[in-house]
């Protein structure tokens, strides 16, 4: 689900993500190489993702990833459904603190 | 590479020993290479040496034992079962309909024993095709073409017309669309240019069917072209608008059939009025169309057809010609009931589905359009004779995939499947990245007359 929200911004290669992951997370989020691209490479499989081949600055051939409409669509689930479990444990947690306040 | 250490080497062989699939090691290993040379950059800039950094960045990607491992799970061949089972299946069929058609008929004695003989041709055929990387013939497809074409314009010149028609042509369609599936793949990207050259590629391909001269392979490899091109155009083959590039194949192709109805219109007119009223011209046009309504019109669920009239009491081998051959559909549903007609149709559709729904699976453009290429020629050939003989279009020399009679059109029809197949077997284990390089392409457009080529312009 992070790196198909990863993708949803723009395309990336695989370090870039890692990079960015713990940039984001302000590295609470570490995320091992060796994790990662097997993952890629499944994601890609269930079509969630596509991958091409670009030029970066350094002229050396990239491996970027980029979402599909599958991908977005499967990533607006998962979001759902995390929203809707977070907000049901903030209920939790805020209904506790209420309750402890009194 | 100069920066290429021993450690990295090391770890990235150590990976790829896992992945039992050898076509992805470079795929794997080209990713894992770029992704510990940016890690160990990034190290380096934060004040270590060389040395360290590299290790240091091996050391981040994890076990690499691990890794192949999962990436072993990730790139297995596939095998799309049920459509090899169909095949089979269907192959049995045949074998059953040559075995009886054998024993009822006169001056047919040896179909079956040379059926026994063309199956396991064909089944080396299916194998060949099945297990050769067929990523190879991208490459080689331009040469492919021509030898095809040198070969079948040859052959016409050594042997005779049978029927007025030389059968080869048949076989160069079957043979023909995936190659030139091939050949508009060599022009990915090309723009509209690319368009045009591959229609020269088609006019090349309509040259023997002129030649020899079969109308029937002529209309299905137009279709078939016509559909490959659409749908090669619709995913963003060839770059640039969509509707000009469509208007530039079929504007040409249309001027060709009127230039072609005003040249051969009277007879083709002809035709087509006799197909709607066979009773016109009982013994001429409308003879087949004629025959095979009496032989359905009186079809059994079991058993043989109820003949009525002046075919009454004559065999249905006498009432129909070409039984063991352009008709043997015909034949079946006459000769064992309907069912076994509708069984034998259910099964063709069910595997003309699951054969799109194979292609619609690839993710590589280039095993899409052949596998694209293969399905619509076995299709077309399905559609074709099951349509013909149920006297539905006007009759037309095709051959039933695997059904009817005939050691080339099986060996042939095996191959395409095999290749289709084969496609599908390796969805998950080639490389399947497009090459993009921003800046060197190169995009022709066509405004307001004049010519304007377009180095900016984004993929």
């Amino acid at each position: 689900m992070l790196i198909l929200r990863l993708l949803n911004s723009s395309d990336m290669y695989g370090y870039q993500m890692i990079e960015e992951l713990e940039t984001r997370s302000e590295n609470v989020f570490t995320l091992k190489a060796g994790t990662l691209y097997p993952l890629l490479h499944t994601l890609e499989q269930q079509r969630m993702i596509e991958a091409y081949e670009k030029l970066s600055e350094s002229e050396r051939p990239r491996k970027y990833y980029h979402i599909t409409k599958e991908g977005k669509k499967q990533f607006q689930e998962k979001k759902q459904e995390w929203e809707a479990y977070t907000s049901i444990v903030n209920k939790v947690l805020g209904g506790w603190d209420y309750a402890m306040e009194k | 590479m100069p920066w290429k250490n021993k450690y990295v080497k090391e770890f990235l062989e150590t990976v790829c020993r896992e992945v039992r699939t050898k076509s992805v090691h470079k795929d794997i290993t080209e990713e894992l290479e770029a992704h510990i040379e940016d890690q160990k950059n990034s190290y380096i800039k934060e004040g270590l040496d060389e040395e360290t950094a590299t290790t240091k960045a091996i050391k981040q990607m994890g076990d690499p034992v691990l890794i192949g491992k999962q990436m072993d799970m990730t790139h297995r061949p596939k095998t799309e079962w049920s459509i090899l089972i169909m095949t089979a299946v269907l192959v049995i069929i045949a074998g059953v309909v040559q075995y009886l058609m054998t024993k009822t008929a006169l001056g047919n004695n040896d179909n079956f024993i040379r059926f026994l003989i063309y199956v396991p041709i064909g089944i080396i055929a299916f194998i060949i095709m099945y297990f050769i990387d067929y990523t190879r013939l991208e490459r080689w497809s331009k040469y492919v073409y021509f030898s095809v074409l040198i070969i079948t314009i040859a052959s016409v010149k050594f042997t005779s017309p049978v029927n007025g028609g030389y059968n080869q042509v048949y076989y160069f369609y079957l043979i023909i669309t995936p190659i030139l599936a091939g050949v508009i793949c060599n022009f990915r990207s090309k723009g509209y240019l690319g368009i045009i050259y591959c229609g020269l590629f088609y006019i090349g391909a309509y040259v023997p069917c002129i030649l020899m001269p079969s109308y029937s392979a002529l209309y299905i490899l137009t279709i078939s072209s016509l559909i490959i091109m659409t749908v090669a155009i619709e995913k963003g083959f060839f770059g640039g608008n969509k509707k000009i590039s469509l208007v530039l194949v079929y504007f040409p192709t249309l001027l060709m059939i009127i230039i072609q109805f005003l040249s051969f219109g009277q007879y083709r007119i002809q035709r087509f009025v006799h197909f709607l009223k066979p009773g016109l011209d009982p013994s001429g046009y409308g003879y087949m169309p004629l025959r095979i309504k009496s032989l359905l019109s009186g079809a059994q669920p079991v058993g043989r057809t109820i003949l009525a009239r002046d075919l009454a009491g004559k065999s249905i081998e006498w009432s129909l010609p070409g039984w063991n051959t352009d008709f043997t559909f015909t034949y079946i549903i006459a000769k064992f009931g309907y069912i076994f007609g509708i069984v034998i149709g259910a099964i063709l559709i069910i595997l003309i589905i699951r054969m799109f729904i194979s292609v619609i699976k690839q993710k590589n453009a280039f095993g899409f359009i052949i596998s694209f290429s293969a399905c619509i020629a076995i299709t077309a050939e399905i559609l074709f004779y099951i349509l013909s003989n149920l006297g539905l279009i006007s009759p037309i020399t095709v051959t039933l995939p695997f059904i009817s009679f005939g050691a080339s059109s099986f060996i042939l029809n095996m191959g395409l499947m095999g290749l289709l197949l084969s496609v599908y077997r390796r969805t998950d284990i080639i490389s399947n990245k497009l090459k993009i390089n921003v800046h060197k392409k190169q995009i022709f457009t066509f405004i307001n007359g004049k010519f304007i080529i377009d180095f900016k312009r984004k993929a």
